[in-house]
C-alpha cells in the first residue's frame, strides 16, 4: 500500500516539476536569448521485494535545455557579421546624404552653375550683373565642397567618438561574462546545469560579437573564454579593458588591457566603423582633395594670366603668405622651401608691362629654378624689369606694383607691333649686324660712320666694358649711344636679340647713314661701304590672333630678299622658331595686299603695310607666342591674380580680393577692349582631361559620388543577405530551443481535456469491472 | 421443476469455460491499458495520452461485448435449471455443476484475480489522472487568469490572451 502511495507521488511530483518547466518556458518565450527547457524523467530504480523486482514509479532527473552549442556559436559569428555591415551601412548611408547627390545643392549642380556663369560672362564679359553672379557661383561651389567635407569630417570625428562609446559597451559586456562564467562554474560545479544563466551568458555572447569580433572558447568547467584577435578579452573569471587610445600619428586606437598589440577588429559593429575609418574614408577625403586642388590649381592657373578690364594691374597682393617668421628671413629662403599649398616649378614667368599713355606693352621673362632661387632672388628679378617693383609685406605676402603711368599683368598675350624698335623696314635708316653676340672686340677697335655732320670714329675703350673680349650687344649699344659722336651724327645703337642694330634718329627718306668699316665694323658683320635710307612708308608688321599651339616660342621674322611688300615678285618672309626650325614662310610680294592679314600658324597673323624690307641691310624682328606665360607656377603657389584661394577642400574659398571686387575677374586673354579669352580658356576647364584625377573635374567628382553611391549599395546587399543568413540561424535555433507559447498552451489545454476523458474512461472501466467481479 | 439433462450443462460449461478465457483475455488487455495510460501520464504528451485512453477505449468495448455474451449463457444456464438469471453468479454455477464444473472452477479464480488487479489499477490510474488534471487546470490559471470554469480574471495572469 505504501509502495503504490510513493509511485503515485513520484508521478504527481514529476508532472508538477513538469508543468512548472512548462509555465517557465512560456513565461519567458518572449525573453531575448532564452531556450526552452525541458523535465528529464527516467523510471525509479526498481525495489527488490524479497526476490520480486517491483517498479517503484518515476523520478525526475534534471531540467534540460534544449540548446545546439554549435548553432549557438554559429549565431555568434554571423551577429558580428550582421553588425558589421549593419554600422558600416548607416555610416555609409549618412555619408551618401552628405554629397546631395543628385540635386541642386550638391557640388555637380554648383560645377555646372559656375560654367554656365563663367559662359555667361563670356558672351559680356563688362558686366557686372554678370560678374556679381559668376562670384556667387563660384562662392556655392567652394562651399558645397566646404560643406561636404566638414561633414566627411564630422562623420569621421562622430565614428570615433562611437567607436570610443563602443567600446564602453565591449567592456560592459566582457564583465558581464566574465560574471555570468563564476556563476555557471559554481553552480555547475555541483553537477547541476545552469540553464537560464547559460541563456544570459548566450545571449551577451551574441551581443558582444554585435560590437567586436570575438572568439568564443568553451571549457570543460563550463565557462567560456573570448578571444578579440588572439588577445583574452574575457577569463574564466575575469575580463580586461579594450580602451580607445591615440597611436603615435595621432590616430585613434583599440588597445586590450595589457595588451602588446593594437586591435583592428574587421567584425561587430566596430569592426564596420574600423572599415569606414581605415579604409574607405581616406581614399575618399583624397579623392576629394585631389578634385578641389586641382580645381584650384586650373583655375588659378588659367585666371592668374588673365588680365582686368581696365588694362592690367597696378598692383596686386599675393593671397597666400610665403611663410612664416617675418620677410626678414623669408627672403632667403629658396622658393622651393616656402610653405605654399602648391610648388613652384623650374619655369619662366611672363611680365608684360604696358605704358598707359602709349599703350606700348613690352614683355619681360624671368627664369625661375625654384632650388636655386630665393625670395629675395625673385624681388630683385621682378624689380629689375623697368617701371615695376616687388616686395615683401609684413605679413610675409608678395607685392607687385607698377609706377604711375603703367600696368602689368602675366598673360601669354602676343606683341601687337613687334617691331617696335623698328628694325623690319621702318621709316628709320636701319642696319643690323650680321653677327648675334657676345662679340670679342680689342682696346682700341674702331668704328668708322657718316652721319649727319659726315664721317667720325667711334673708338671702343677696354674699361667701358666689364669684359671686352665678350661684349652682348645690349652692352655694346649702350656704350654707343653714350657717344656723343654718335649723337651729333644722329645714329642711334640698340639691341635685337643678340644683334646690334644702327638707326637713324630720324624717319623718313631723308634719313640716312653709312657704315664706312673699321676694325669693329668687321667683328660685327657690317660690310664697309654700307648706306642705308629711311622710308617714308614704313612697313609697321602687327601680329594678330590667338596663340594655340603647345608650348612656349619665339618666331624670328627675317626677308628672303630686298623688295616692296605687296610688289616685288616671289618676296617672302621666312618664319623660324629658336631652334631654327621653319614654321612659315610668307609670301607678302607680288599678289599680297597690304595691310592684310597672312596665317602663319597656330591661330597667330600678321599683316604688313606697303614699303621696303632689306635682307642685306639685316631687317628682323621677333614676337614670342605662349602657350602658358607662368610655367613656374609661381602665380598659382603665391596667389597673385588668383580667382581661388586656399589649397584643400576645407580652406577651399574665392579669392578675397575678387570677393571684394568683382572687377579683379581677369576675364580679358589680350587686355583689349570686351576681350573674353581667359574666360574662354576657363570654359575649356569643364571639358578638359586633368591627369591627376584621372578625367575632367566633374567627371572625377562623379566617380567619387558613384563609388560612394556603390560602397553603400554593395554593404547594403551584403547586410541583406548576412541579416537573412543571420534569420535563419535564428530560426533554426527558435526550432530547437524556441518556444512557441500557442503550442505550449494548447499542449496544456489538450493535456486537461486528456486527464479528463481518460478519468472518465476509467470510471466506466471500475463500473464494468465492479459488475463482473460481482458475478464471478 | 425440470432437471436439466447432464449433457446439455456440461455443453453450458464447456461455453463458460471458454468466455472465461476470452474474459482473461480481455482483462489482461484492459490491465495493459490502463498500465499505458499511467504510463502516458508521465510522458508529457498528449497525443500519447489520447492514444493511450483510445486503447483504454478499445479493450473496454471488447469487455462490453464479452458481458453481453456472459448474459446470454446466463440466460441459457437459467433456463436450464429453471432460475432467474440475476440469480446466477459464475460461483453459483461451478457449485451448481459439482464436479461437471471442472477447468471452470479454476479459470473463475484466475478471472477473479485479474478483475481485481484491473480493478486496482483503475483506481490508481483515474486517481493520477484527476490529480495530474487539477495541477493542469491550476497551472493554466496562473498563466491565463482564469478560474476552473475557465471564466478570464481581471489580473494575476502571465500572459494576455487578448494579445
Amino acid at each position: 500500500m505504501t509502495l503504490g502511495l510513493n509511485i503515485g507521488l513520484k508521478g504527481i511530483q514529476s508532472s508538477q516539476r513538469a508543468l512548472e518547466t512548462l509555465g517557465h518556458n512560456i513565461t519567458n518565450a518572449n525573453t531575448p536569448g532564452y531556450s526552452r527547457q525541458t523535465l528529464d524523467l527516467r523510471a525509479s530504480r526498481p525495489l527488490d521485494q524479497v526476490g520480486v523486482v517491483v517498479g517503484s514509479g518515476v523520478d525526475a532527473e534534471g531540467v534540460r535545455r534544449i540548446a545546439d552549442d554549435v548553432l549557438n556559436r554559429r549565431l555568434v559569428e554571423q551577429a558580428g557579421v550582421v553588425a558589421r555591415y549593419e554600422g558600416l551601412t548607416e555610416i555609409l548611408s549618412t555619408l551618401e546624404s552628405l554629397f546631395s547627390e543628385p540635386g541642386d545643392s550638391g557640388v555637380s549642380a554648383a560645377y555646372d552653375s559656375f560654367f554656365e556663369s563663367v559662359s555667361a560672362l563670356a558672351s559680356n564679359p563688362g558686366d557686372a550683373v554678370l560678374r556679381g553672379a559668376m562670384v556667387d557661383a563660384a562662392e556655392s561651389l567652394t562651399s558645397s565642397f566646404n560643406q561636404l567635407t566638414t561633414g566627411i569630417s564630422e562623420l569621421a570625428e562622430d565614428s570615433l567618438a562611437q567607436a570610443e562609446a563602443l567600446s564602453s559597451g565591449v567592456n560592459d559586456l566582457a564583465e558581464q561574462v566574465a560574471s555570468l562564467n563564476v556563476e555557471i562554474g559554481q553552480f555547475e560545479s555541483g553537477g547541476g546545469v545552469a540553464n537560464d544563466l547559460r541563456d544570459q551568458r548566450d545571449l551577451a555572447l551574441i551581443q558582444l560579437a554585435g560590437l567586436i569580433e570575438i572568439d568564443v572558447q568553451p571549457k570543460p568547467s563550463g565557462v567560456v573564454h573570448v578571444l578579440v584577435e588572439g588577445q583574452l578579452l574575457v577569463g574564466s573569471s575575469q575580463s580586461y579593458e579594450v580602451n580607445a587610445e591615440a597611436d603615435e600619428d595621432g590616430v585613434s586606437v583599440l588597445r586590450l588591457e595589457g595588451g602588446t598589440r593594437t586591435v583592428a577588429p574587421t567584425g561587430g559593429e566596430l569592426g564596420g566603423i574600423q572599415q569606414f575609418i581605415d579604409e574607405i574614408l581616406p581614399d575618399l577625403q583624397a579623392d576629394l582633395e585631389g578634385i578641389v586642388r586641382a580645381t584650384i590649381l586650373e583655375v588659378n592657373r588659367t585666371h592668374s594670366v588673365g588680365i582686368t578690364q581696365d588694362g592690367g594691374f597696378t598692383s596686386l597682393v599675393s593671397a597666400s603668405v610665403l611663410g612664416t617668421g617675418g620677410a626678414d628671413a623669408l627672403l632667403g629662403e629658396t622658393l622651393a622651401n616656402l610653405n605654399l599649398d602648391f610648388p613652384i616649378q623650374d619655369g619662366q614667368l611672363r611680365i608684360n608691362v604696358s605704358n598707359e599713355s602709349n599703350g606700348e606693352v613690352v614683355s619681360h621673362l624671368i627664369d625661375i629654378d625654384p632650388d636655386a632661387m630665393n625670395v629675395a632672388g625673385l624681388i630683385g628679378a621682378i624689380s629689375d624689369i623697368p617701371n615695376v617693383q616687388a616686395n615683401l609685406d609684413s605679413a610675409g605676402r608678395l607685392s607687385v606694383s607698377a609706377n604711375s603711368g603703367f600696368r602689368f599683368d602675366f598673360s601669354a598675350r602676343m606683341d601687337p607691333n613687334p617691331d617696335d624698335v623698328g628694325t623690319f623696314g621702318s621709316g628709320k635708316a636701319s642696319v643690323v649686324a650680321s653677327n648675334a653676340g657676345p662679340y670679342s672686340f680689342a682696346d682700341g677697335d674702331t668704328l668708322d660712320l657718316t652721319g649727319a655732320l659726315g664721317a667720325f670714329t667711334v673708338t671702343l675703350n677696354a674699361a667701358d666694358f666689364e669684359d671686352i673680349t665678350a661684349v652682348t650687344a645690349e652692352e655694346l649699344a649702350a656704350v654707343l649711344s653714350q657717344n656723343p659722336l654718335m649723337g651729333a651724327g644722329q645714329i642711334s645703337a640698340t639691341a635685337v636679340g643678340d644683334q646690334l642694330v644702327l638707326q637713324s634718329v630720324t624717319d623718313g627718306s631723308a634719313a640716312t647713314f653709312t657704315i664706312d668699316g673699321g676694325s669693329a665694323s668687321t667683328v660685327l658683320g657690317f660690310v664697309g661701304g654700307t648706306t642705308t635710307i629711311g622710308s617714308d612708308t614704313p612697313v609697321n608688321p602687327q601680329i594678330s590672333g590667338t596663340y594655340t599651339g603647345e608650348g612656349n616660342h619665339n618666331w624670328t621674322f627675317r626677308p628672303s630678299g630686298d623688295g616692296t611688300i605687296g610688289s616685288t615678285p616671289d618676296l617672302r618672309v621666312e618664319v623660324i622658331d629658336e631652334l631654327g626650325q621653319a614654321v612659315a614662310t610668307l609670301n607678302v610680294g607680288d599678289g599680297y595686299a597690304p595691310g592684310t592679314d597672312i596665317s602663319i600658324a597656330d591661330g597667330v597673323s600678321v599683316r604688313f603695310d606697303f614699303g621696303q624690307i632689306s635682307a642685306s641691310d639685316g631687317d628682323v624682328f621677333h614676337t614670342s607666342v605662349m602657350e602658358d606665360s607662368d610655367t613656374a607656377d609661381l602665380l598659382v603657389a603665391v596667389g597673385l591674380n588668383a580667382f581661388f584661394q586656399g589649397g584643400s577642400a576645407e580652406t577651399f574659398a574665392v579669392a578675397q580680393s575678387i570677393l571684394d571686387d568683382s572687377a579683379q575677374i581677369a576675364a580679358s586673354g589680350t587686355g583689349a577692349t570686351g576681350d573674353n579669352g581667359m574666360l574662354l580658356s576657363l570654359l575649356e576647364l569643364q571639358d578638359a582631361e586633368i591627369g591627376s584625377v584621372g578625367g575632367t573635374l566633374t567627371e572625377a567628382y562623379g566617380g567619387v559620388v558613384s563609388s560612394v553611391g556603390s560602397d553603400v549599395a554593395g554593404a547594403g546587399e551584403r547586410l541583406a543577405t548576412e541579416q537573412g543568413l543571420y534569420q535563419s540561424l535564428e530560426e533554426r535555433r527558435q526550432a530547437v530551443a524556441g518556444v512557441n507559447v500557442d503550442e505550449e498552451l494548447v499542449d496544456m489545454i489538450r493535456f486537461e481535456q486528456a486527464f479528463g476523458a481518460a478519468a472518465r474512461y476509467i470510471n466506466v472501466v471500475q463500473e464494468l469491472g465492479n459488475t463482473l467481479l460481482s458475478l464471478l | 421443476m425440470s432437471m436439466p439433462g447432464k449433457a446439455g450443462v456440461h455443453g453450458l460449461i464447456l461455453h463458460a469455460s471458454a468466455w472465461a478465457r476470452e474474459e482473461l483475455v480481455v482483462q489482461s488487455e484492459l490491465q495493459a491499458a490502463l498500465e499505458a495510460q499511467s504510463a502516458a501520464v508521465r510522458e508529457r504528451d498528449p497525443a500519447v495520452l489520447e492514444a493511450a485512453t483510445e486503447r483504454v477505449d478499445a479493450a473496454h468495448g471488447q469487455a462490453i461485448a464479452s458481458d453481453a455474451r456472459r448474459a446470454k449463457l446466463f440466460e441459457r444456464f437459467a433456463e436450464c435449471w429453471g432460475v432467474a438469471p440475476s440469480t446466477l453468479t459464475l460461483r453459483s454455477i461451478c457449485v451448481r455443476a459439482g464436479e461437471g464444473a471442472g477447468s471452470l472452477v479454476q479459470l473463475r479464480e484466475e478471472l477473479r484475480t485479474a478483475a481485481t488487479q484491473v480493478q486496482t489499477t483503475a483506481r490508481r490510474v483515474g486517481a493520477e489522472l484527476r490529480m495530474h488534471r487539477r495541477v493542469t487546470i491550476d497551472v493554466l490559471g496562473t498563466l491565463l487568469g482564469q478560474d476552473e470554469e475557465g471564466n478570464v480574471q481581471g489580473s494575476g495572469a502571465l500572459l494576455s490572451t487578448e494579445a
